[in-house]
């Protein structure tokens, strides 16, 4: 018998400085001990019908029956980047109103690379939005 | 089984707390859910407790998008998760088996297109079922303003909110998809397209100017799971059309924002 061929070649893993799921968790880590783990967050992970990787970033309340606040989600294909993040527009500006769809860009914007990513995500943790969020989550965790 | 009644309204950022008001009283409603409510709770409240017979509670939450009222104390109605976009709590009145009642308000056709929306649903689905698990039971009330309609990918798909037209088909439970097991939503608003009682065909109007253009359409919906829709009677249902003396159509049927809101009040009744 001929000895197998390998067609395969070496497999090493891609090494992007961290993938965002990890830069994510290592964020999430990070949450525990500024709130004395009243609040804290985690990192879910799932595929979506269209083979797309979803990471949602959770905050949870252990003490308030594990209350969870979905805080953002990411997307991204095996090529991990670009990755795709839902932004949202200001409520005043949601209408059914005939607009020019070219005037709107869609809510959905992309992060090319790790450094906008990282950069995106500093943003979003220390945004003003997610401070009232976090604490308000703190006053009904210690009432 | 004791009835639970229900009011969903996108008000559009509309001053109607006296009309909501009167909505709720005349219909005897117990749990109201506002979308696009920019009225301050406080005045809300103030509106709705206007006699004292009435006494609404306004329970705290961080989903922004869809305000809720009720009559039953706040303890009874608690949030297990929520997003800007969706609330899912659960509701445990005394003696009363405990249900999930989720809201939504997703985002517009104006900003995401309709794979985005459907995909949306995909997350919304998954997150129902998680605290599915968690409470213990599938006893879930799912209702808001989906900007999409019932027969949209989001709604139907099997990997998104599953939702069909017929009881007796949700009674399955379930349906399986390449394997994969995936657990139905009945959706009563089916029933309400069309011109069969009067000429609000839909609970939003809108002339598209394109070519594929629906005129009505149904982007606030009620879904339930099937052991709530089996004791549910459709004929609960309704698109509210007039508050008392004042309608909220136009003689054509349309919505009349200049009495109202866009878009036309949801009634429903649960056993549970």
């Amino acid at each position: 018998m001929a000895a197998q061929t390998d067609f395969w070649g070496e497999i090493v893993p891609a090494c992007p400085e961290r993938t965002p799921l990890a830069i994510m968790r290592e964020q999430a880590s990070l949450l525990g001990t500024k709130t004395k783990n009243l609040v804290e967050a985690t990192v879910d992970t799932s595929v979506d019908p269209n083979g797309q990787f979803v990471h949602r970033f959770t905050l949870v309340v252990p003490s308030l029956g594990s209350y969870k606040y979905e805080l953002f989600r990411i997307e991204h294909g095996v090529a991990i980047y670009p990755i795709s993040f839902a932004s949202e527009v200001p409520s005043a500006q949601l209408s059914r109103e005939p607009v020019n769809r070219l005037m709107n860009p869609r809510l959905s914007s992309q992060l090319e690379t790790e450094q906008e990513f990282v950069d995106w995500l500093r943003q979003k943790l220390s945004s003003d939005e997610t401070k009232r969020i976090i604490a308000n989550l703190l006053a009904q965790a210690t009432s | 089984m004791p009835a639970t009644k229900f009011l969903f309204w996108n008000i559009g950022r509309k001053p109607l707390a006296q009309l909501v008001s009167e909505l709720v009283e005349i219909h005897g409603v117990d749990v109201i859910m506002l979308a696009e409510c920019e009225t301050d709770p406080g005045a809300m409240l103030q509106a709705l407790n206007r006699t004292p017979e009435t006494g609404f509670h306004f329970p705290a939450s961080l989903s922004q998008r869809t305000v809720i009222f009720t009559r039953f104390s706040r303890e009874f109605l608690q949030p297990v998760f929520e997003s800007e976009r969706i609330s899912i709590r659960r509701l445990a009145l005394p003696a009363r088996a405990p249900v999930l009642l989720a809201t939504a308000h997703l985002p517009s056709k104006l900003y995401w297109s309709g794979e985005s929306q459907a995909f949306e649903c995909v997350e919304l689905a998954r997150s129902i079922e998680a605290e599915e698990q968690v409470a213990g039971h599938r006893r879930t009330i799912l209702v808001g303003d989906f900007n999409m309609n019932p027969f949209e990918a989001g709604l139907v798909s099997a990997a998104g909110l599953n939702s069909v037209m017929s009881r007796r088909v949700a009674s399955r439970e379930t349906r399986t998809v390449q394997g994969r097991e995936y657990r139905f939503f009945y959706n009563p608003m089916w029933s309400h397209f069309g011109d069969v009682r009067d000429d609000t065909a839909g609970s939003y109007y809108y002339d598209a100017g394109e070519h594929v253009n629906y005129y009505w359409n149904m982007f606030d919906q009620l879904l339930l799971r099937p052991e709530l829709a089996e004791h549910f009677d459709p004929t609960g249902l309704n698109i509210v059309r007039a508050v008392g003396a004042r309608s909220l159509v136009r003689p054509d049927g349309r919505p009349d924002p200049a009495n109202g809101s866009d878009y036309l009040p949801i009634l429903f009744e649960v056993e549970f």
